[in-house]
This record gives C-alpha cells, structure tokens and sequence, in this order.
C-alpha cells in the first residue's frame, strides 16, 4: 500500500528501506545526503563507512572516508564530478573526487578549530556551497557566526555576520545554499528563519513561519524551490517539526511532509538534517535520528534500527 | 543616583537601582509582572510570599495583598477603571482587582482547574490579558494551549483563535499581549521568535521578526503606540553563550522596526545586564520597570552554578529626555 505525501505540485510516495546496507552495516544516522549526475546517492553518514554511496535503485556501490571524518554534516555536489564535505568534528571542508573520495581540496585544519566565535574560520563549520563562478561559500556554524567566501582554489576572499538576530546576523548558522542567479540562502537555525544574501553578503530578504530549519537543499537554477527539514523541540506541541517544507524562491510553502509530533512511522521524522534531489525529482532525507532520540524520547531506549534514510518518489 | 544610560535615540535610559524599598525581610523572589497606576504607583505581581506589593514612585513601599491566592504570578494589566488584570498560569486563571486591596471583581477560569492540554478550552496555564477599545478582555493561552480568547468585558467568552504550528496565526507559546486604541492586538509568539498581530476579529495582520523569545511586552493604550518587549536569551547548550540574542528589552514601533534596545552580550547579573526581563510597565513620565523572572532563569544559564541568595528581579529605568 502506497503511502503519499506532500500537497499539490510536490507529492511523494514513500519508498521504505530503500538503501540496501552491506550486512551487519549501519549508518547510525545520516547526516546529508548528495545526488551525482547519473542519479546515484551518495550518503554522509556517522557509522564507520561515512560515504556510502548506492544506485537510483538502493543497491550498494561502494564507500569510502573510513576512519577521516569525526562528524558528517554537510554535503554540496560539485559540477566536476566531486563532492564538498563538510565535518563540524573536524573543522574542515574537503572537496573529494567521487569516485573513491580523493582529497582534491582542504580547507580549514582537521582537529584544529578557530577561537570560539572569533569569527576565523573555522569552529564547527556546518555546510558548503557554490557561486556561479565556482566561489566556495562555507557556513560556520556551531561556533561562529559567519558565511566566509573562498575562491575556487580555497584562498580566502572575504566573510560576514555576527551573533545575534537582526539582518545579517545569525544564531547558529547551520547549512547554506546557492542559486544559478548568485543568491545565498543560509539556514539560520536558531532565530528560525532563513536569509538571503547576494554574493557579497548584502542582506536582501527573510523567510519566516519555520521551525529551527536546519538542512536546505536547492537545485541549482534560476528561482529554484528549496527544500527544507525542519527540527522539532520536544513531542508536546503540534505542527512545529520535524518536518520537511518545500518552498519557492520566495520562501512561500508549497508543500510539507510530516506528522504534527516527532516519530518513526514512515510518514514522520525525528530529524530531517540534509536533503537532495535527483534527476527525476525524487527527494532523499538524511535524519540525525540518534542525536535527537534522547530529546524527543527522553527516558525510552532507542530502537535498534532507527530510520536515518527514507526515499520519496515524485509524483508526476 | 547612578550614572549609567542605557538605550540609544529617543529612548535612552538611567538606570536606578535599587529602588524598590520592600519591608524589612520581605522579598520579590522574581517578578512576573509589573504595572503602573494613574498616579505612577508600581504593583509588582511577584512569586514571593507577597504576590502583591505596591510603591511609590519613589520606591517607597505602600501596601501589599493577595497573600495565599497567587499560585504563580504571570501577568499585568492595568484598567482603565482601578482596577488590575492579574493572570496566573500556576492557577490557569484571570482576576479582575481593585487596585486598593485586591478585591476581585471578576474571575475568568477555574483556579486550580487547567482544561485539558492543548484542547483550545480556556485556560491551561494563561499568561496574559489586555483589553479591546471596548472593554473586551483578550487572554494570552499560553503555556498548554496555543489560543488567545476574547470574553465580553462582563466575562462571557465571544470567540478564541489560533493553533499549534509556526504559520501566520498559529502560536509556539502565547506568552503575553497587548491592544492599542485601534483595536490591534499584539501577541507574543514566543518560541516563533515573533510577535503576530491581528484585528479584533483574530484576524491575522503581520509579523514582527528579528527577535528573540520576546516574552513581555508593554504599550500605551493610544493610536500607534511603540512597544517594550523582554526578549529572553538563548539557554541551548549549542547557543547559550553565542551572545547578542537577550535577554534584553527591546523598543519598537507599531511596525516592528527597532528604536532602542538594551542589555548585555550576554546574561548576567550586572545592572545593564538582564537575566530574564519577563514584564514591563511605563509611569506617566515614561520611566520603565522591568520585572524579570530571575530565579526561574538562573539554573538555565548556569546550571552548574548556585543561585545567589540575592538576584535582582525588578529594576527601573528613569527615562532620559
């Protein structure tokens, strides 16, 4: 029995224990997620093999980073066949060849985080994304409050934001976006919103009426919709997360998927922490389903195969 | 008197500490709420043994009432008629006062008999009260609903509105309100990190953004009044001490757009410093009280640390023109 999500343009059939895992494999939970131009799904996971990556289909193909990665957070396709990985553990950014993870590019020091909210880069740096000119742009994050820009050869070029909750301020940065136009939107988590910036971090809009959006995922065209998973506080009041909410370029809802409380059913999340979408339209969530167990379930024991991956299929 | 000015362009502020001058052994404990009378007297709605207590505008201690019938002091606002709307959310009810001693002149809720969680029945632990151009009574609900209701000012319930969520005209803790003189009611939407405002009918009009957990507010019962708001400050483990995010007071207009604002970095103890400005009032000199739920704050900021015996919970802000 199929089960359909989402309203209007942007409805999903839900495709249950789609990653075919080698045996006695995990993810632990899954971080984000990317989607390479033959429509395969790279997965950036916290188990022992961070990059697994399997067909259209949910069979495995390979993995690669064991042992190099401390915490996945953020995952951007490159336009050459590479993957920007982003780890708030190690404080670094790698640009890597996908097809065995070859370290084409690092920026920041693995292990060696900037002053707490010094503003230099990096302390838990949480995402990456391109400028149309290929410009880097990394969020930065858990312990700053910054967007810093590199050239496409990783020299610094310049960075913005502060603390706080005005315009171009930012309460834990926590992913970040591009468009084929040059806008930069960034998930600023914790004052519930996301803000829009030009390409040189110019303050130009915000979208409201979300919930502690934490994972942004945008096809790279002009006046994209962008796909956003949402956290949740606690099970004790409805309809604020987890949740996954498709907006357009303005930030005007189009459609959402979610239950009103945290869950596992299939048509609930827990942790909705990075998104992508394929050729065909079909969405991939990563959840960081361990991490938020203990919140939202405080005093249960958390289920042996919690759900960290979950297709959607398009409905076209 | 201290020569500390806080604020910036028209709202600038000297801090006077110190001022409340409570009998000897007497204590606010914190303090929900705070209001002013015509004749600039300050009725602190505190969660000491005194749940009331009243000063002079110097400080000078008056009188005290309602002694044992305050489960938990939330809310103030002053009538138009000497009277005072106390909200208690421990109690999940509404009492209309007399000023002079507390006397209740009408009761909203059931004390001690919350509605069910989230029913959308009034009250489960309420927060707040103000009053249409007409009289009518608006009741911020609050903790364990996501309502605010409109009763005739008799008490009779006309109509309630909103819902649990994030959207325009849905709530995330309802946490205080307020109307002007053109029937605009303001409501704080705590945890959306926004104030929403509707017409009278609970229809939405727009949203204020670019806050944080504003929690109090306050305004002048006239045509386009600016706002105090208490934002309080962040106490996640990953952004308590990010800084720059409350607990402050923030003063805007009627359109949201900030005019001044005040506290520290960070929380703190200091006096340009909050730790959680909960309710807020204006004397007729424009001189502001702001009330702060200080021990309930504490443990959030500094759970490894003990409480002082001493915190503040109530200071005054002499306006500066």
């Amino acid at each position: 029995m199929a089960t359909i999500v989402g309203t209007g343009d942007y409805q999903y059939r839900i495709v249950e224990n789609w990653a075919k895992l080698p045996d006695g494999w995990s993810f632990k939970e899954v971080a984000a997620v990317g989607v390479d131009r033959n429509d395969n799904v790279y997965t950036f996971s916290r188990g022992e093999h961070p990059i697994m990556v399997f067909d259209r289909h949910g069979n495995f193909l390979r993995s690669w980073g064991e042992g190099q990665y401390p915490r996945a957070h953020g995952v951007h396709m490159g336009p050459d066949d590479s993957i920007y990985l982003t780890d708030d553990g190690g404080h670094f950014v790698r640009k890597c060849r996908l097809e065995d993870g070859k370290v084409l590019l690092e920026l920041g020091i693995p292990g060696k985080p900037a002053p707490y909210l010094s503003g230099e880069p990096f302390n838990r740096c949480t995402h990456t994304a391109l400028s149309p000119t290929g410009e880097i742009y990394v969020s930065d994050g858990y312990g700053n409050a910054r967007v810093h820009k590199y050239s496409p050869d990783g020299k610094l070029l310049f960075s913005w934001g502060e603390p706080g909750s005005d315009p171009g301020q930012f309460n834990l940065v926590h992913n970040i976006c591009t468009d084929a136009d040059g806008w930069v939107y960034v998930a600023d988590r914790e004052n519930h919103r996301v803000q829009v910036f030009d390409g040189n971090g110019k303050y130009e809009a915000q979208w409201n009426n979300l919930h502690r959006p934490c994972g942004l995922c945008m096809p790279y065209a002009h006046q994209p919709v962008c796909y956003i998973g949402e956290l949740s506080v606690n099970r004790l009041n409805a309809n604020l997360g987890p949740r996954v909410s498709i907006v357009n370029n303005q930030g005007k809802l189009l459609s959402r998927i979610g239950d009103p409380f945290a869950g596992t059913a299939p048509t609930s999340f827990i942790g909705p922490h990075g998104l992508a979408v394929d050729s065909h339209g079909d969405l991939y969530v990563g959840e960081v389903c361990w991490t938020l167990w203990p919140g939202l379930f405080p005093g249960q024991a958390h289920p042996a195969n919690l759900r960290a991956l979950q297709k959607y299929e398009r409905i076209h | 008197m201290s020569d500390i000015i806080v604020g910036s362009g028209d709202y600038k502020y000297r801090i006077v500490e110190n001022w409340a001058k409570l009998p000897d052994g007497w204590s606010f404990k914190e303090v929900g709420a705070v209001g002013c009378d015509r004749n600039d007297n300050v009725y602190v709605f505190n969660r000491g043994e005194h749940p009331m207590m009243v000063f002079d505008r110097d400080g000078n201690f008056l009188r005290s009432w309602g002694e044992g019938q305050y489960p938990r002091a939330h809310g103030v606002h002053m009538g138009p008629d000497e009277s005072i709307y106390l909200t208690d959310d421990g109690g999940s009810f509404v009492r209309k006062c007399r000023l002079e001693d507390g006397k209740v002149l009408l009761e909203l809720g059931v004390p001690g008999k919350p509605a069910p969680y989230m029913s959308g029945e009034p009250f489960h632990r309420c927060t707040h009260t103000a009053l249409s151009p007409k009289g009518e009574i608006y009741v911020s609900d609050g903790y364990g609903n996501s309502r605010v209701h409109k009763y005739s000012p008799d008490g009779k319930l006309l109509m309630s509105w909103g819902e649990s969520g994030s959207m325009p005209g849905e709530f995330n803790i309802v946490h205080n309100i307020c109307t002007d003189a053109d029937g605009w009611v303001y409501v704080a939407d705590r945890e959306n990190h926004r104030v929403q405002v509707f017409d009278g009918n609970g229809k939405y009009e727009a949203q204020w953004n670019n806050l944080h957990r504003p929690c109090g507010m306050y305004m002048d019962f006239v045509h386009n009044p600016v706002c105090f708001i208490g934002e309080l400050g962040p106490v996640q483990p990953v952004n308590r001490f990010v800084g720059n995010l409350g607990p402050r007071v923030s003063i805007v207009d009627h359109k949201g757009n900030l005019l001044s604002r005040f506290g520290d970095r960070l929380a703190g103890t200091a006096p340009t410093a909050f730790l959680g400005p909960h309710g807020m009032a204006v004397d007729s000199r424009g001189d502001l009280y702001v009330g702060e739920v200080s021990w309930t704050q504490w443990p959030q900021f500094y759970p490894d640390t003990p409480r002082p015996d001493y915190i503040r919970s109530l200071q005054k802000y002499e306006r500066v023109r």
